[in-house]
């Protein structure tokens, strides 16, 4: 923790806005992006991530200088993302123990019309959308871990303390994501077999 | 390495998290196994993939809505939170304020009560101090000395007169008077009586509290000489307002001529009888008459007592006086009390005196029942603390 993140929370503690927002400033980014490929959407990425800042503030004063503070800030970010995803479950998850469900219309919404655009950027589009929409079908836990993995590039130990769970936990989530990602991507790219990922 | 475990080992290769012995062992294998290197290019090519992605730019007014719903968080907390905190604590504190003000005001007033009657006991005992002196001086009149010779005196008059009027009659006159210079009027009613040759046989003068303020009460017993009796009873009527006047008068005439003759009789037969004995012979005869001498001496005795008793209360008529102060006499209008800013003062102290008294009671209560307070501030705090627990959901 940094001299300058320690002064910025003792502000915040004693009520001073301005601080806080200094203060989370360079993580606004990040959880907005955390709570959009969690949640899969704009709207409700905009307000758990904000519902978490606040709550962030509110509890600020329970921070008791041990851990990390991004830490901190981050467990209560994913935690209140997975509770809002548990309150209103979207069923679109893919895991290899469960049957992959086929349902062309949901595969394909997010794609755009790109019949105008020149190839490369075109592929380049369908690469990103395969990989978007290969991540939205991971279930919850293994979308999670993949997030802060690759995306947030947090390390093991980052990951087991804000998930809360044992490095080993850690662990095996990620290579359980990134075997169902595998599958996923294969199965995409069998469907779109112009693509060479 | 085995193939599983180095399945198991790439994701942690991939993301440096392999020590330094494990990671040799793995490129090692890798370089050996093409099956693991296949999923090892793969697994890359996944992660890379992801890692691609770009951030999403945040909202345009993602900061806006974020800094109001801060503020909104700020004032619900530094508000609502103390205030429900603050108006929990505030009852509970009256609460236990009132179980602590009734109990002692109850108990402050029974003190007060005791404290009153304390004060009355200790001027009676004043007072009758003060009447002492004067006792001495009542006692010394009743010696029968100085009554007989004030009798002899007033017996000669009481015989001229009963040969005048040939009636002795006993007066008692009782009169209950309000007055509102106590010692001041008693000094002139003790004067006149002794001018009048009169005297107070008996004087009981105390001290009683009505409402907030003490007054005087004397109740005595005054002898005056029979003529002088209306004149002293008018004087005493006009010192103050007289609640109760009545005079009664005992016509002892017969009862005294009766005695009276008797007496003669009897004074007579012992005459005869010293007669007789200096004639007698026999010591038998002598001891009969002697006998019977003593026997009439003592009889005569008494009657002359009895005479005598009854000359003094014809002669001295008796006033039985009851001196009441008060503060003012209705017929009058009174002017303003002088005393009125010694009053508030008094009044003033006392107050004083009571809220010091309150508050020492207070504090004992506090301290009596202080284990009771502990517990209930310990449930309030618990219930407050379970509050703010749940609250944080």
């Amino acid at each position: 923790m940094t001299l300058n993140e320690r002064k910025l929370i003792k502000r915040s503690m004693k009520g001073d806005i301005d601080a806080f927002e200094k203060l989370i400033e360079a993580h606004q980014k990040s959880a907005y992006n955390i709570a959009l490929r969690m949640l899969k959407n704009p709207e409700d990425a905009k307000d758990v991530s904000q519902q978490a800042f606040v709550k962030i503030f509110k509890y600020i004063d329970t921070f008791n200088f041990k851990s990390s503070f991004t830490t901190w800030m981050y467990r209560i970010i994913v935690n209140l993302c997975i509770d809002y995803i548990n309150k209103n479950k979207i069923n679109n998850t893919y895991s290899l123990d469960n049957p992959i469900k086929t349902d062309t219309g949901e595969i394909n919404r997010e794609v755009k019309d790109n019949t105008d655009l020149p190839e490369d950027i075109v592929e380049k589009k369908e690469t990103k959308q395969i990989v978007h929409n290969a991540i939205n079908k991971l279930d919850d836990i293994h979308r999670s871990i993949i997030i802060l993995r690759d995306i947030e590039d947090f390390s093991y130990k980052e990951i087991s303390e804000i998930l809360e769970i044992s490095i080993g936990t850690v662990k095996s989530r990620i290579k359980r994501g990134r075997d169902n990602l595998r599958v996923i991507l294969k199965e995409e790219m069998e469907q779109n077999p112009w693509n060479s990922v | 390495m085995d193939c599983n475990k180095c399945i198991e080992n790439i994701s942690p290769y991939i993301d440096d998290e392999l020590i330094q012995g494990e990671k040799v062992e793995f490129e090692k294998h890798l370089k050996e196994c093409k099956e693991c290197e296949k999923i090892y290019n793969e697994t890359l090519k996944v992660m890379n993939s992801i890692r691609e992605i770009e951030y999403e730019p945040l909202p345009d007014d993602y900061k806006i809505t974020l800094r109001s719903k801060l503020e909104d968080e700020k004032e619900y907390t530094k508000n609502p939170k103390n205030y429900k905190k603050w108006i929990g604590l505030g009852v509970a504190a009256v609460l236990i304020f009132f179980v602590i003000i009734m109990p002692s005001i109850y108990y402050f007033s029974n003190d007060s009560l005791n404290m009153d009657s304390a004060v009355e006991e200790s001027k009676d005992m004043d007072s009758s101090n003060a009447n002492e002196p004067m006792k001495q001086n009542l006692g010394n009149y009743g010696e029968m000395d100085s009554i007989e010779m004030a009798d002899d005196e007033t017996q000669d008059r009481a015989r001229e007169e009963a040969q005048i009027d040939n009636r002795k009659i006993i007066k008692n006159a009782h009169i209950r008077i309000e007055v509102i210079e106590f010692n001041k009027t008693l000094k002139e009613i003790t004067d006149n009586i002794n001018l009048k040759e009169g005297y107070i046989q008996n004087s009981d003068i105390q001290t009683i509290n009505r409402g907030r303020k003490e007054y005087k009460e004397g109740y005595m017993t005054l002898r005056i000489p029979q003529n002088y009796l209306e004149e002293v009873i008018d004087d005493i009527s006009a010192k103050g307002k007289v609640n109760n006047l009545s005079i009664n008068s005992d016509d002892v005439t017969k009862a005294y001529m009766d005695t009276e003759a008797r007496l003669k009789n009897l004074e007579v037969q012992e005459n005869r009888l010293r007669e007789l004995i200096v004639k007698a012979e026999k010591i038998e005869d002598i001891l009969n008459i002697e006998n019977e001498l003593r026997r009439i001496r003592t009889e005569i005795e008494q009657l002359q007592s009895t005479l005598k008793n009854w000359d003094n209360l014809v002669s001295l008529s008796t006033i039985n006086l009851q001196l009441i102060e008060v503060d003012t006499i209705d017929n009058e209008i009174k002017p303003v009390d002088d005393n009125i800013l010694s009053e508030a003062k008094k009044g003033f102290i006392s107050t004083i005196n009571n809220i010091i008294k309150a508050l020492q009671t207070i504090f004992i209560f506090i301290i009596t029942f202080s284990p009771i307070l502990f517990l209930i501030i310990i449930v309030i705090a618990v219930f407050l603390w379970w509050r703010r627990k749940n609250n944080i959901k």
